[in-house]
């Protein structure tokens, strides 16, 4: 996808810029726009961290009160926590945007984004900075270095190179979904609330060994929704809890790959999906 | 028009208003039993390996509670999409403070009116608690009395937060920030999702000065018969608080009243 499109005679000097490029630009200049407002600026990534530290507080309170889930203790339970809490964030910093893809779609806003010389979804993701993504970033990466420091694990090279690609994958899969059901605001329109329960089963389910769940739930958030991928498989790999995992060992160990197959996935899906646009007039 | 007319007619305003957008009106409604349903999920994952309790709380208690908490906040915490906020920032409030009520008065009113359009939730909410047999019985007919008591002061508890919370947009007129930490602190402090039995001493400490406790804990610690310092107290706890933001309100009303601007007014 994205290419830049194909001069007919290679003799016209003007080449257009890369598409991460044109990324890249896009979301400088939204970001110099963000921060006229300081203030808000300031108090729009704090309100972030409040909305991320209630799912902390959350796991927090039950691991006190219960010490271990599943056989899963503390700081393990804290590690998933950890790769699913920077994951979501990498994720907001990218993707956040698909939040107002309902409004772009309604509203007609889209209609500018097909006449420009740059990829529709880089327009979209583009459109404003996502400040919440800034103190996302912040916390998960506190939390994070915390839980990794906390884990019984053995740290090699090898093991935080794994660790990194994981949490990339675990963004990519929580983007992809994402990115998947903000296409079908093409033709349904109103896709919000549905983003929204997604967002909730990634936080209510996120932190936890999925072991625990009934074999069917655990499954769902396999295949259907692919959690899994996104946070207990690649800790259950790092952590040596192989025999937690449900599914053949091979497929919990790749998980990092996941997550970039389903974005690929889903980018083509958000393309084809474009066509059903329909502008309401402007 | 008599008083009480004018109230009623504020009160259909805020239920009309919860169902203006039909169709976002039944999705939130299909979140919040999906939300109950992945409580009910975990809260049973959670006990999978223990069949004792835990706080002296097993896991039909535990799952009880979160269904109940979802139920009560679902209904009580009705976003103030249409009050303050919004009406400073369009220049509407210069209306609003032509009207024959007082501000306080017609945002409660139209708040009651939410909580009023709301009520069809509680079919999505404990209707999914039933399908999933995540409902249980109070702990004695006494608890249901006193239960059905501090609901309705949860009521006054929430609704007057929720007020106190819009007022401040009197000083600030980007709230986006400041609402979601308001949220966030509401639901968690409330102990909507989690008991606050199961916290910390020094973290049932800090819910404990706040008001949210009163507007959804306190009754659901009542129905499972477990009033916080007994019935009598919690009670008057949540009387207290009822007091206090009232006067809060006002107070802060007071101070907002010479500073409104009217954008475009």
């Amino acid at each position: 996808m994205a290419e830049s499109p194909e001069l007919g005679g290679g003799e016209l000097a003007a080449v257009p810029p890369s598409t991460l490029r044109q990324y890249g630009v896009l979301i400088r200049t939204g970001l110099i726009s963000a921060l006229q407002y300081r203030a808000d600026f300031v108090m729009t990534a704090v309100g972030a961290v409040f909305y991320e530290a209630l799912s902390l507080a959350y796991v927090g309170v039950v691991l006190h009160a219960f010490g271990t889930i599943g056989g899963w203790t503390f700081s393990a339970v804290g590690f998933i926590y950890g790769i699913r809490t920077l994951g979501h964030a990498v994720h907001g910093t990218a993707f956040g945007q698909l939040w107002s893809v309902d409004r772009v779609v309604r509203e007609g806003e889209f209609d500018r984004y097909l006449f420009r010389p740059v990829n529709p979804l880089v327009q979209l993701l583009t459109r404003s900075f996502q400040v919440t993504a800034v103190g996302d970033l912040v916390f998960g990466i506190i939390v994070l270095s915390i839980a990794a420091a906390a884990s019984p694990v053995d740290w090699t090279p090898w093991k935080v190179l794994y660790l990194l690609a994981a949490v990339f994958g675990s963004a990519m899969v929580e983007s992809a979904v994402m990115l998947a059901i903000a296409s079908l605001s093409f033709r349904l329109l109103n896709v919000a609330p549905l983003l929204g329960v997604v967002d909730t089963a990634f936080v209510t389910f996120g932190p936890y060994p999925l072991s625990v769940m009934p074999r069917a739930v655990g499954y769902l958030l396999t295949f259907l929704l692919p959690l899994a991928f996104a946070g207990f498989f690649p800790a259950a790999i790092l952590l040596h809890r192989t025999e937690d995992v449900f599914v053949p060992v091979w497929l919990a160990a790749i998980s990092p790959v996941t997550g970039p197959i389903l974005l690929a996935a889903a980018v083509a899906l958000f393309h084809r999906q474009i066509r059903y646009y329909a502008s309401p007039g402007h | 028009m008599s008083g009480a007319r004018q109230l009623l007619s504020l009160v259909r305003v805020g239920w009309a208003l919860e169902w203006a957008y039909r169709r976002a009106a039944v999705l939130w409604l299909i979140g919040l039993a999906i939300q109950v349903a992945l409580f009910t999920v975990v809260w049973r994952a959670i006990y999978h390996d223990r069949a004792g309790t835990v706080a002296g709380t097993d896991v039909s208690t535990a799952v009880g509670y979160v269904v109940l908490g979802l139920a009560v906040s679902g209904l009580f915490n009705t976003y103030p999409g249409e009050s303050i906020e919004q009406r400073v920032r369009e220049g509407l409030i210069g209306v609003d403070l032509l009207r024959p009520l007082g501000l306080l008065t017609q945002c409660l009113a139209q708040q009651t009116g939410r909580v009023i359009g709301a009520l069809p939730s509680l079919v999505f909410t404990l209707g999914t608690g039933l399908l999933l047999r995540g409902l249980a019985a109070p702990a004695s007919t006494a608890a249901v009395a006193g239960f059905a008591v501090s609901l309705a002061l949860a009521f006054l508890v929430s609704q007057l937060i929720t007020l106190l919370m819009s007022l401040s947009s009197f000083w600030t007129l980007e709230v986006g920030g400041l609402n979601m930490i308001f949220g966030v602190l509401r639901m968690f402090m409330s102990g909507a999702l989690v008991p606050l039995w199961f916290m910390p001493g020094w973290l049932q400490a800090v819910a404990n000065a706040l008001p949210f406790q009163a507007a959804t804990y306190t009754p659901l610690a009542i129905y499972f018969g477990r009033a916080p310092g007994g019935l009598a107290v919690a009670l008057g706890v949540q009387l207290l608080w009822v007091g206090l933001l009232a006067l809060f309100c006002a107070l802060v009303w007071g101070r907002a009243r010479s500073r409104v601007v009217v954008q475009g007014g």
